[in-house]
């Protein structure tokens, strides 16, 4: 077991998920592996894991499957655990296969109980965004209010979910933001970087302007609500009533 | 701080009377250590409300390890501040639960320094339980203990801290080298043991022989239990030694025996060990004349719990006999199997053996990779409708 895991180890140091579906259709024992990869020391592989579930949610959905019950009891755990990346895992199901997580979309993106996974539950957010807009657009008003946190590590994934998001409610939180020097550790879909929380802010304001022209909103939407369906954008995406 | 404790009169009646008292020892604690102080203060609290005033568990950790805290906030954190975060620390044990005093001063002088300075020797499954850490201190208190040679034991859905009896460091009936296993067991699965990946916990307790001073027959999921294999060794003139002392041999072993494959005739004593299962009960009364066999080894059973959804189980054998010795590659590859096939299909948290009850210990024993053995029934079948039709085939065709 040891050599698979490092041999899985080294495949999400070098990015290769392909060899990781490989191992997928021949060990069963790797969709264990990586479940316990989530948990790992190093933070880039701890992160890759992450990807590594998503792209074998969209290659093998019925290996993944059983595993959305367990990390959502992870996030609520009473007996001593802490799912540090259940919900940053969840998200990747949902983006890569967005089928799976249709029930439990809420459930992740709703979580507020535990303050220690809130960093990962905002990025889980973030990525949920082009698969599931209505459901993370309802979560904006609260995402805002925790760019005022205490911890960086929230007000950073806050943040960045909100540029994710696109949401104009954002923007004046945001703006207040682009001061704080405070560094946050953020994974993009592919590396790990340490990145100040104001410029995470900035380009969060950047995004939600872009998709503002985009879309052809107008620019001040900080007292917009959620609208109809296609109001002010392209058919079937989420609009504002301006 | 304030020095001054809080009024406890209902605990103070706890400490009445002959035996030692945990609110005398914690009065002992509060005069140094607020926590101490406020864990008082909220307990007699729930004497008067007859309600616990602990929230539900909560998520706290160590970056890099899912498991080996146990979260812990209480609902009146506003009027006992020190114990708003009283989070548990599970501690690895040494094998056997042997310290040098100095480890035990280390434990102590960390957790005095970061944590409430109470503590439980042992838990359940084997660990020190360190009581009451902020959750601000959890990770210098973790370096701490890393420096100092130790490491958090298991909690969640992974494999628990393993546990064994003290086994050849102390007493003679052991069958294997217990400690060893336990060592070995730890050190080669420390991924299982801090980072959850089962649908549920996943125990380990290891006996050296058929006493089975860990009770790991009914309460861990794997339970490794030392026996032997040939006949129970007779010293015949201890025998007669023993019944010369006045030692009631007939009485107090031969009548007891559970299989009645003993015989004495006063001077003789004759075991029919084909009969004999294993049960003890003889070389524990005539330890200077009995002892298990040469060929030693150990029982693996599979199953166990404690009651929480499908009620207390007791294992079930499925290996009736495994010679024990490093590197312990057959009995790895028996783990890992179980591992498998119930990581891979087992319900969230559902335990090893009530997933073998859904499932069917055929399907299962088909599942592993293992050949039925009659060792593995628990009980004569009771259902007269069921049919083997790979026996009544064959019966026609005679």
């Amino acid at each position: 077991m040891a050599v698979l895991r490092e041999t899985v180890r080294d495949c999400l140091r070098s990015k290769d998920y392909e060899q990781v579906l490989y191992l997928a259709r021949r060990e069963r024992r790797l969709v264990r592996t990586l479940v316990s990869l989530l948990y790992d020391g190093e933070p880039l592989v701890r992160w890759r894991a992450v990807t590594a579930v998503g792209r074998l949610a969209a290659a093998e959905p019925e290996k993944v499957r059983p595993l959305i019950r367990r990390f959502i009891w992870w996030m609520n755990n009473e007996c001593g655990g802490i799912g540090w990346s259940s919900a940053p895992a969840l998200a990747e199901i949902g983006r890569m296969a967005p089928e799976l997580l249709r029930g439990a979309v809420r459930v992740v993106i709703h979580f507020r109980a535990e303050r220690m996974i809130l960093p990962g539950v905002f990025w889980a957010c973030g990525r949920l965004a082009a698969a599931y807009p209505l459901e993370v657009r309802e979560a904006v008003p609260e995402l805002t209010g925790f760019l005022a946190d205490e911890d960086a590590a929230i007000r950073g994934q806050a943040a960045w979910a909100l540029g994710e998001i696109g949401d104009g409610r954002a923007r004046e939180g945001l703006t207040s933001l682009l001061g704080d020097r405070e560094l946050v550790l953020l994974y993009d879909g592919e590396e790990l970087e340490m990145r100040e929380t104001g410029k995470i802010s900035a380009e969060a304001l950047q995004k939600i302007s872009a998709d503002d022209h985009k879309q052809g909103r107008g620019t001040d939407l900080s007292t917009g609500s959620l609208g109809r369906i296609g109001g002010g954008g392209k058919k079937g995406e989420v609009g504002y009533v301006s | 701080m304030s020095a001054e404790l809080h009024k406890t009169p209902l605990l103070d009646e706890l400490e009445k009377g002959e035996w030692p008292s945990f609110v005398t020892q914690m009065k002992q604690m509060a005069k140094k250590n607020p926590m101490a102080r406020d864990l008082l203060g909220q307990l007699e609290q729930s004497y008067v409300d007859k309600i616990t005033h602990w929230k539900h568990g909560g998520l706290v950790g160590i970056q890099g390890y899912g498991a080996g805290i146990i979260g812990r906030y209480s609902n009146l954190g506003d009027k006992f501040p020190a114990v708003a975060a009283f989070h548990t620390v599970r501690l690895h044990q040494p094998a056997g639960w042997f310290y040098t005093t100095k480890a035990l001063t280390d434990v102590c002088d960390i957790w005095d320094k970061y944590g409430s300075g109470m503590l439980n020797m042992h838990g359940s499954t084997g660990d020190f339980v360190l009581l009451g850490a902020t959750t601000d201190n959890l990770e210098p208190l973790f370096t701490d203990y890393l420096k100092a040679g130790w490491d958090l034991g298991g909690s969640s859905s992974d494999m628990r801290t393993p546990s064994c009896c003290n086994g050849m460091a102390r007493c003679d009936n052991a069958c294997f080298d217990t400690m060893e296993l336990f060592h070995d067991v730890s050190m080669s699965y420390q991924d299982e043991l801090h980072r959850p990946a089962f649908p549920y916990k996943f125990k380990i307790k290891i006996a050296g022989c058929p006493n089975d001073c860990v009770a790991s027959i009914a309460r861990s999921d794997l339970a490794v239990i030392g026996t032997w294999k040939d006949d129970i060794q007779i010293d015949q003139a201890e025998m007669k030694a023993y019944a010369d002392a006045g030692v009631d041999i007939a009485g107090e072993v031969i009548e007891l025996c559970p299989t009645q494959c003993m015989a004495w005739d006063g001077s003789t004593l004759k075991v029919n060990n084909a009969q004999c299962n294993r049960c003890i009960h003889c070389i524990n009364v005539l330890p200077k004349a009995l002892s298990p066999g040469k060929e030693r080894g150990a029982t693996l059973l599979v199953g166990g719990k404690a009651p929480i959804l499908e009620g207390a189980q007791l294992a079930s054998v499925f290996v009736p006999f495994m010679k024990m010795e490093a590197p312990y590659t057959e009995f790895k590859e028996f783990v890992e199997k179980l591992w498998d096939v119930w990581g891979e299909n087992g319900n969230n948290r559902e335990r090893i053996g009530e997933f073998i009850l859904r499932v069917g210990l055929g399907n299962f024993v088909e599942a592993i990779e293992m050949e039925p053995d009659p060792n593995m029934v628990l009980h004569p079948r009771e259902n007269p409708y069921i049919f083997y039709e790979e026996y009544i085939e064959e019966g026609d065709e005679e």
